[in-house]
This record gives C-alpha cells, structure tokens and sequence, in this order.
C-alpha cells in the first residue's frame, strides 16, 4: 500500500503537466528570415477547420477611399473625432507610434488590443496587438506579411462588445523597383460568431474593395483601413451589437486588382503577383501592422 | 536597563526574533524591501540592547578587524550615485546589512542558540518559495522544458520573442513573474548546500535531522534537475569537495599549507587579472588615444583574445571603461546633467548600466564605484580566512560548520558567474540590485556567523590556552 502512494506521489508532476506557455514555440527567426519569401505568415490556426453554420456577405466598399496614413498631428478621415481623441480631447498622432511610452499620445500605442486586454500580448499575433502601427525600422518584427490567401485566428477571448474595425496596412513587392507606386486591393474581412450549444459558427464577410495602398519600400508606413461595425451591419439590416457578442475569431485575405506602376518596372521585374507560389513573377504582399477592435470589451 | 530583566527567557525570545526575520528575507517577499529592512534594523537593535553588554574587551578587537570592510562597502553602495533617489532607502539598506552582519556575529552569544535553528529557519523559507514556485512552473511549462523545447524556444510576448528556455516563473511577492533561470537557480543552489551536511549526521541516530536536511537539499537538486539547468552545478562542486574531505580525509599540516598557498596564488593571479583587465579598459576609453598597456594588449592576439575579444569580457569591458571615469567614481551616473557630461558620454553610461556582465563584483561598480571591488574582494579574502578558522575552532556542530561554510562559498561562486541584475523577462528595466536583496541580508547574516569570538574559545583552544600557560610558568 504503501510503495502504491509512493509511486502515486511520483505521477503528480505529470498530471499537473499543462501546455499554457508551451502551445506557440517557434523556433529562431521563424517569419523573420530576412528573405521576403521567408516571411510570409499563412497560418489559419484551424478558423479554416470551422463548421460554417451561415454566411453573411457585405459589400462596404464605400469606405476605401477613407483609408488614410495622416502625418503630424492630422486626423484619420476613417473614424469620427471622438474616436481618435485621448481622455483630455487632444488628437492621437497616427505618425508616431512609441509602445513604450505613447499611451495617450498616439494612436496605435492608445487604441492597441494589448491595451484593452492583456490576453492579447502572447502569441505570435501580438505583433497586431501591441500598438505599432508602423515599420520604424522593427521590419518583420512589426508586421505580419500576407499571402492573398491571408490568415486566420481565433481571439484569446470571446468578444463581448466592439465599435469599430481597423487595421494599418500596406503593399511591398520583392524588387527594387515599384519605389514610388500604389496599388489597388480588394479586402475581405471575415468575423466568426459562434453558437450557443454548438460547434458551428455563423461567419459575416466584409468585403472592402478598391483600397489604394502604397507599394513604396521607402516609406514603411501603414495605412488605417476602418470601419463601424454599426454601419457595416446596418448596411444589410443586421443589428451589429448582436453580432459583435459572440465573435470568437477572424480571418482577412485580399486580391491585388492593379499597380499603378512605372512602365519601366514593370518592364524590368514582370508585373506583380498577389500568390506567393507563382515562380514566373515578382511577388507583392500585404504587410499587416495592426488590427484594432475599437472600443471593444472582452471575457 | 530594569525593565529588559523583567522579560524572561530573553535569549530565546531574541533566538527566535533571529529566526523569524531570517525566514521572512529568505522567503523574499520581492519588491516589499522596507519590511525586510525594517523587520531587521529592529531585531538588531533589540539584539544590540540584550548583547552588548556580552562582548568582551578582546571582541572589539577582533570585530574592528572584521566588520570595517563590510561597514565602508555598504556606505558605497548605500549611498552610490545609481539608486541614490531615495534616501530614506538607502540609510534602511546602510542599517540593514550591517545589523544582518552583526547578528550573524551575535547570534551566538545567547544561550540555547544553535546553528541549526537558522539553517532550518533559512532552509525551510527557501524551500517553500522554490516548491511554490517549481509547481507553477510544471504546470505552465512541463517537466524538462529547457531541454524539450531547445530546437523551439521562441515564444511571442507584446510582439518581442523570449527564449522559454532561460526562464522560469517565480512567486516575487504576491504574483508570478517570468523570471531568468540564473537568478531563481541561485535559491536552489543554496539548498542543494543542506544535503552536505548529510555526509555528517548519522541517519540511525539523528533521524529528523537526517530527514530535514535530506529533504531541503532533495527539493533542491529536483528543481534544477526538472528544468534542467545543469550548469548551476558546477559551482556546487567545490563546496563538495571540501565536504568530502573534511569527512574522509584527514590532511597533514603539509598538506594545508600546500592547498593555502595554492589558494593564496590562485586569489593573487585573480587579483592581478583584475587589475590589468582594468588598466586595460580605463586606457581603451579614448579609442583614438589607448594608453601604452591598452595599445600592448590589443596588438598581441593572445592578449587581446583574453582581455578584450571574449564574450566573457566584453561587457566587462563596457562596465570597467565606465567604471574608470571620474564622473562615475562612486557610482554611474543616473541622470544626465550637462555640467557633469556630455549626453553621448550619458548614453554611454546607460548603455553600461543596461548591460549584464553577470559577476556581482562587476555589477556593483555600477551602483558604488570602482572602490567597491577592492572592497569586495577583501571581503572574499577575509572570508576565506575566517571560515578556515571557524571550521577548525567553532563550538558548532560538524554537520552545521558545512553547510554554512558550503552555502557562503557556492552562492559566491553562483553569484560571481551568473547574477542576473535584471531577471524580470518582462519587465527587462527592472534592477535587482545584488545587495538590496534579501537572500544576500541572509547570507550576510551567515558570514558574520563565520566569526569566532576569541573570548569564548573552543575547549580545544582553551586547553592550547592552558598549555601555553604553563609552560609559561615551568
């Protein structure tokens, strides 16, 4: 009996075992190769694995051209002035973006998910979460570059409450040339809600096309592309405070429509491609900055 | 004073406020640092007014040998320009290491003390925070992690990447932190030191004993063996060698004398390095005029591949050159003040105080200067000398002269190889400093332990006494 206990006592640390720090390792460099191939994040952290229940689509294209990357102390023409303020009424610059020490002052380091909840600084992920808006010189460290075939993940927690929807992006290719060029991108934002009592999700689809981004390696800043979730809602008579109690994740990809590009370059490199697994053309890809979910609360 | 004769059993009520306050720094209640100054600054006082009075004449003189070292260094790093903002701290953290190191010195004067009551106090606290502390940490990482996880270490936190592999979590106060393996593993080397002093305690006839120190020394070996952090026992292997031989060797006077010249030689060759790695790095500020030694060094690859092109010197380097400079003689500079230096130069000096040179010695230039080292290592030297003497005259029992002597040598060692100054993972600009530390108030309190008042001598000294006497008479 008593040799039972002991060797009972020696099975504890296994079952006390769990994987909570342990279930996203990555090794040395992963996503952060220094190639632009190298760097590509496809991951769908099994979103792609839901069971869809219903899909709702919505075309919101009428806020493409709101998209905006203003400097100094300028506003973002995406979002109302309330929404772009700190607790004393001054405008959040959107050119700076400091973690550290930009809270109440800038706009990413205010509004950041990792602000509202912690949960959202583990993870690989958190690079969307912490506020950094911008490359300022972090490259792969910053940002998440995407694939057309984009990303999905579920949220550390379920969403209880959300006002808006923005995230800071821009376009690079792998030449060197398309310096000084923009290009046009079709967006889908997909929002997964899930079911009480079942393992199916209802998924709603936001399309956002016709969005004018840089694709100019020389100036590493992102672009805010928001919107309301009340006016995208509302636009197809759904009730988006209900729809918003309940997401559990997310998932965005895009389509490249156009470059407005310089003849020569495309003459020079070929014209760019959205699919990274095309050998023949040179490769452009979003970089992913930031997702905010303004005003949101979480449990 | 009539009214402390009213209080009965007045040594053991001291014995136990000696206890309790060393239980409550090894526990280390991290970032509440004024109850552990203040918990001791009271317990000295209360200790001074029942001691005093206990001292002889031939004390004082023995004790103006061996406290000044400590008394001058702790006025360099309590009062050093680094962490010189708040003053109320610092006159707590110049009270506190002296009254540790007085208890230590006086603890022995009242009757009914034993060793064993502070190393079981000590040893107890200890385990406790490492147990608490291992169990979380089986529970958020798993068994073995560091080895499991070495091809995959990375993890993601607020958009910086960690390596899993070199932390841990730790209770510090009431909360969990991640926390670097170096400093928490310094907590159980400390109590892998228990399990020496089994070498000396018979199983059969002091059982509870046996068990006690078996089980703190297990809790220990088992926390850096589930990690595993291997490297830590390096730095227990001298400990235990001089356990083994105190056990199973009996050294001729020859013998001694070798090993003590050895040692000696071994301590000046140290010395000397130190002194040229100085040199060294004072004549390498201006790299556009080096001094004459600094030129010769870097010149001969040999030199220059051991003072200056090794991962172990560089941020040596970096903390020496900063070290040598007037504006930082008692202390790196914390602020920038135009009047005193330039900005690049203050940006320099931040940058040394950022950088980890992982040897406590080095690292307490920053806080009080360059005179500190030399007084540090007089310290080392002197405890050197004492504990020879206190293991070969203490009243204290075999098993207890071990692991005391044991813990003050691994965790030097420990600590001159691998201190972490800043061991929060995620809060990377926070400064432990390595002697506004409650672990080191308590190993404080062991050194001055090491001390052997000539006025109580052993009843092998008091016959060589004795001898001496008649002899004299004949």
């Amino acid at each position: 009996m008593r040799k039972r206990s002991i060797f009972a006592l020696t099975l504890i640390p296994f079952a006390l075992v769990s994987c909570k720090r342990t279930s996203e390792l990555y090794a040395q460099g992963a996503y952060d190769t220094g190639t632009f191939m190298g760097n590509y994040y496809t991951e769908y952290n099994n979103v792609d694995k839901l069971e869809i229940n219903s899909q709702t689509d919505i075309d919101f294209s009428i806020v493409a051209d709101k998209i905006s990357n203003p400097s100094g102390d300028n506003l973002l023409s995406c979002l109302s002035l309330e929404d772009q303020v700190n607790s004393k009424g001054d405008p959040l610059s959107w050119f700076y973006d400091n973690p550290k020490t930009g809270y109440d002052k800038e706009f990413g380091p205010t509004k950041c998910m990792s602000h509202i909840d912690d949960s959202f600084s583990y993870g690989i992920l958190s690079k969307l979460y912490d506020g950094r808006v911008h490359c300022d010189g972090y490259y792969a460290a910053s940002r998440v570059q995407l694939n057309k075939t984009g990303y999905g993940t579920f949220f550390p927690k379920e969403m209880k409450s959300a006002k808006w929807f923005g995230v800071s992006v821009r376009g690079s290719s792998d030449t060197d040339g398309y310096k000084n060029c923009s290009a046009v991108v079709d967006f889908n934002f997909t929002f997964y809600r899930h079911i009480l009592n079942s393992k199916a999700v209802d998924a709603y689809t936001i399309a956002v096309n016709g969005v004018k981004v840089s694709v100019a390696n020389s100036v590493p800043h992102g672009s805010l592309l928001a919107f309301y979730f009340m006016e995208a809602f509302a636009s197809k008579g759904l009730d988006y405070a209900e729809i918003c109690d309940g997401l559990v994740g997310m998932s965005m990809d895009y389509k490249l429509v156009s470059v407005d590009a310089d003849p020569k370059d495309v003459a020079e490199y070929g014209e760019l491609t959205d699919d990274m697994n095309d050998k023949e053309k040179p490769h452009f890809a979003i970089f992913l900055y930031e997702v905010f979910f303004g005003d949101s609360t979480w449990i | 004073m009539k009214f402390l004769d009213k209080i009965k059993n007045q040594d053991a009520l001291i014995i136990f406020l000696i206890m309790e306050c060393l239980a409550i720094c090894s526990f280390a209640l991290g970032g509440i640092s004024y109850i552990f100054y203040g918990l001791g600054i009271f317990v000295g006082v209360v200790t001074i007014l029942f001691s005093y009075n206990r001292f002889k004449g031939e004390d004082f003189k023995s004790l103006l040998v061996f406290m000044p070292p400590m008394f001058v260094l702790s006025i360099f790093l309590s009062f050093g320009k680094l962490l010189s903002a708040n003053v109320v701290e610092n006159i707590l953290v110049f009270l506190s290491i002296n009254i540790f190191l007085f208890l230590g010195i006086a603890a022995r004067k009242f009757k009914g003390f034993k060793a064993d009551f502070v190393l079981i106090a000590v040893g107890v606290s200890i385990a406790l925070l490492v147990l608490i502390s291992m169990f979380i940490t089986w529970i958020q990482y798993g068994l073995f992690y560091a080895a499991r996880y070495k091809n995959t270490p990375i993890y993601y936190y607020n958009a910086e990447t960690f390596d899993i592999t070199k932390e841990t979590v730790w209770l510090i106060g009431f909360k969990i932190k991640e926390t670097s393996i170096i400093y928490t593993s310094a907590f159980a080397v400390i109590l892998v030191c228990y399990s020496f002093g089994l070498l000396f305690i018979s199983p059969k006839e002091q059982t509870r004993k046996f068990c006690i120190y078996g089980v703190l020394g297990f809790i220990g070996l088992l926390y850096l063996i589930t990690i595993p952090y291997f490297i830590a026992f390096q730095y227990l292997v001298p400990a235990f060698a001089v356990a083994l031989v105190c056990r199973f060797v009996k050294i001729s006077k020859k013998a001694n004398d070798i090993i003590n010249y050895a040692l000696l030689f071994i301590s000046a060759m140290a010395i000397l390095f130190f002194i040229f790695a100085f040199m060294n790095a004072a004549g390498s500020v201006n790299e556009d005029s080096p001094s004459k030694l600094a030129s010769v060094i870097s010149s001969n690859h040999l030199l220059d591949r051991i003072f200056n092109s090794n991962r172990i010197m560089d941020p040596i380097n970096v903390v020496l050159r900063q070290g040598s400079l007037k504006y930082n003689l008692f202390g790196f500079v914390p602020e920038f003040n135009d009047r005193v230096l330039s900005y690049s130069e203050f940006e320099a000096v931040e940058d040394a105080v950022v950088t980890n040179s992982k040897m406590f010695e080095i690292e307490l230039i920053k806080e009080g200067g360059i005179f500190t080292i030399f007084l540090i290592v007089l310290i080392i030297v002197m405890g050197y000398m004492f504990a020879r003497k206190y293991m070969k005259e203490s009243r204290d029992e075999k098993h207890e002269k071990i692991i005391i002597v044991s813990i003050l040598l691994s965790f030097t060692l420990y600590k001159s190889f691998e201190s972490d100054v800043f061991p929060l993972i995620h809060e990377p600009d926070n400064y432990y400093s390595f002697f506004r530390n409650p672990l080191t108030l308590v190993m404080i309190f062991f050194f001055g332990m090491l001390y052997i008042s000539k006025a109580n001598p052993t009843p092998e000294k008091k016959e060589e006494k004795q001898n001496d006497v008649e002899e004299v008479s004949i």
